[in-house]
């Protein structure tokens, strides 16, 4: 059996990858930092979450696909009809952005009516024992071991892996992919070539929201999810995003999983310090501040290096720190 | 003291007290016409998207509780181990003090007003490091992330704001609390003239050089960079001012509701519905920012009472009732967006001087002009018409 705070480690920054590349298209294809990201990511937990516990279906993991379905049908709705029409009128950055915030409201209060109205008529869903007895917490779902290790430490990176894959794929090897990556560089040329903008939009959008989904049903599997869930992974994706500079999908994956590990193991490691030297009521309480390592990063990242990752030119640090030549 | 007379609404067996809806309301609408005018310098004039607002208001609010909680216990050297656990107590005794010293709460007020403003200054400060030169996008991203993160810091730190079990902040009006409505007209009265000095400063700025560069940078920051302006001083500056006000915002919270819990500030609330108001009523336009606050308020305060209505009648309904309102605002934003993108009140080039002594500057200057036209000797019929000066009357 692997140490509980690497394989959550492992698990965590595989499914934070997966959340950055759901804000990454979205904000290639619209130019917009879309703050209701988190939100797609808690459909797919409802929506996996749900439906396996009111049909008694054997593992969550057969579930997961409506997570899917419903993290891409929320996204697609959420560009045709806010995005959109604000995008046609010309409206600034600032004014989307506000717009993505609305959005982000809006989901929650909906998150809110659903868990509440779920939590009343089925009260097996949903334990009403969170932060200060206001707010719902979803219990963790029955995952499946191996060799005494959650399955999810399997599953989670070969995801991971099978996405950047199949992205990989789809970008450069399909007609679609080459569309899409013509539309994201230049719109107006792409339409100029008789490439349906709309149509590339609307589908990675569904990509984007899906893969989010995708993520939400996994966390659900992993750990107890609290009802505010969307407005503290958001520091998260961010920070995933930005690490990996905002412009490749290939960067928000490394992004991502350098932000979710670092955070999970180096808040556990943190806490067993701190444990060990003041006592573990402090060592606990150090847990709940693990977003700002997170946000410590983002900060670094954005005086340092504002491009990310891929922004760097890695040839010449390699030259200034004499690794390479 | 006089008894204050009683005006009740009746809806099904609960009775709606029409003075303590009326001196509420007041309350919510000074409070956050206070924030959203801090709003309304950062994103209307300057156009710097700040997302982690409640932060600001929250530190204002928490510390200068928190603070002037242990000031009040260190003048009244009351000690312990554990000041936190054993709030109600001594708050009990610092409020039977304020009730005998009067001015012990007024300097308690002040003392919370200063530091809520400059504690929050300081933040504002901190924040402008990594945030003022970037652009909006990742603007907007750091500071919601910041905001988020410092706001879990904050509501969970329990030295601080006692975690999950909260913090009593001592009342400076206690003096007041004969009835519980005489309190709040009293703590209305000093939120009217907190808010009415702070409207009036954010006109003054909003009319003043400093005013018009804030919207320079935010329409073209090259061509300000390029006319020699120091636009990242500048967009310092307003973070830091818009952040101090924020915090004294907070301290006018805590001071209406002293009771602090995790729930207390929420992102919804303190971020989200000032930039609905700011938009509902017309960005970059002090007047609008008070209608849309007008507006606002009459809005929650309508969903609010039916709420109580709903309620008090015990009709139980399959839903979360209290979810109803994020949703509505939201979606009240996304219509202005899309509907009526400028607001209530369209922003209008801000004139410096009043109208009429613009007109009498107008008038002298041309009856100088016709003198001094009348004086030289006739040469060209065409300098006359580029010699006239008119007043603008759109301007």
């Amino acid at each position: 059996m692997i140490d509980p705070t690497v394989s959550n480690s492992i698990i965590y920054g595989s499914l934070v990858g997966l959340m950055c590349v759901g804000l990454t298209v979205t904000y290639l294809t619209t130019k917009v930092p879309n703050f209701a990201v988190g939100d797609f990511v808690v459909v797919g937990t409802y929506a996996t979450a749900a439906p396996f516990i009111l049909w008694d279906v054997q593992s969550p993991y057969f579930t997961v696909p409506i997570g899917i379905i419903f993290g891409g049908i929320s996204a697609v709705a959420m560009y045709l009809i806010v995005l959109r029409p604000l995008i046609r009128r010309g409206s600034s950055l600032v004014v989307l952005m506000i717009a993505t915030l609305a959005v982000d409201i809006i989901f929650t209060g909906i998150f809110e009516l659903f868990v509440g109205y779920m939590g009343s008529k089925y009260g097996r869903i949903l334990n009403n024992k969170g932060y200060g007895g206001q707010f719902y917490t979803l219990g963790q779902l029955k995952d499946f071991q191996i060799f005494g290790n959650s399955g999810l430490l399997i599953v989670a990176p070969v995801v991971l892996v099978t996405l950047s894959i199949g992205l990989y794929l789809l970008l450069t090897r399909s007609k679609f992919g080459v569309a899409m990556r013509a539309a994201i560089e230049n719109s107006n040329l792409a339409r100029t070539v008789g490439i349906n903008v709309e149509r590339v939009n609307i589908i990675s959008w569904f990509l984007a929201g899906a893969i989010a989904g995708l993520a939400g049903g996994l966390i659900a599997i992993w750990t107890a999810t609290p009802e505010g869930n969307s407005s503290l992974l958001i520091v998260d994706i961010f920070a995933g995003s930005v690490l990996g500079g905002l412009g490749s999908v290939y960067g928000a994956i490394i992004g991502g999983l350098i932000i979710g590990a670092s955070e999970t193991y180096l808040a556990s490691a943190l806490s067993g310090l701190v444990s060990q030297i003041y006592g573990a009521s402090v060592g606990s309480q150090v847990l709940e501040f693990q977003k700002g390592i997170p946000l410590a990063i983002m900060i670094i990242v954005l005086l340092i290096a504002p491009h990310g990752l891929t922004g760097v030119n890695w040839k010449r640090v390699g030259k200034r720190v004499g690794l390479m030549k | 003291m006089g008894s204050i007379p009683t005006f009740t609404v009746s809806c099904g067996t609960t009775h709606i007290d029409l003075v303590s809806v009326f001196v509420n309301v007041g309350i919510i609408f000074c409070i956050y016409l206070v924030v959203s005018l801090t709003v309304n310098l950062e994103f209307g004039y300057t156009g710097i998207p700040n997302f982690g607002k409640v932060l600001f208001v929250a530190v204002g609010g928490l510390m200068a509780g928190t603070l002037s909680y242990r000031l009040a216990l260190y003048v009244l050297n009351l000690q312990s181990t554990d000041v936190i656990a054993n709030q109600a107590i001594f708050n009990s005794s610092i409020s039977k003090y304020i009730v005998s010293h009067p001015y012990f709460g007024v300097e308690l007020f002040l003392f919370s007003l200063i530091v809520g403003g400059g504690l929050a200054a300081l933040i504002g400060y901190l924040a402008s490091f990594p945030a003022i030169r970037l652009k909006e996008d990742y603007l907007g991203m750091l500071l919601l992330a910041a905001g988020q993160f410092f706001l879990i810091f904050v509501t969970a730190y329990y030295p601080i704001t006692g975690g999950t079990q909260g913090l009593l902040i001592p009342d400076p009006v206690n003096w007041a609390v004969s009835t519980k409505d005489l309190r709040d007209i009293v703590v209305l009265g000093i939120l009217i003239l907190v808010a009415v000095a702070v409207y009036l400063y954010s006109e003054r700025v909003a009319r003043s050089p400093l005013g018009r560069m804030m919207r320079a940078v935010r329409d073209n920051e090259i061509s300000s960079e390029a006319i020699g302006k120091n636009t990242i001083g500048i967009r310092r500056n307003v973070l830091i001012i818009a952040s101090a006000l924020s915090g004294v915002a907070g301290v006018l919270y805590v001071l209406w509701s002293p009771a602090i819990s995790p729930g207390t500030f929420l992102r919804t609330e303190w971020t989200f519905y000032p930039f609905v108001i700011v938009i509902l009523g017309g960005a970059a336009n002090n007047l609008g920012v008070g209608v849309g606050t007008a507006v606002f308020v009459g809005i929650t305060t309508i969903i609010d009472q039916a709420r109580t209505c709903i309620l008090g009648n015990g009709i139980s309904l399959p839903i979360d009732i209290n979810a109803i309102e994020p949703i509505a605002i939201g979606i009240l934003l996304l219509v202005v967006l899309l509907w009526r993108p400028k607001g209530l009140v369209q922003e209008k080039p801000s004139s410096t001087i009043r109208k009429s002594r613009l007109k009498n500057i107008f008038e002298k200057a041309n009856k100088v002009l016709s003198q001094e036209r009348a004086q030289l000797p006739r040469q060209s019929t065409d300098a006359d018409d580029e010699t006239v000066m008119k007043s603008d009357d759109d301007g």
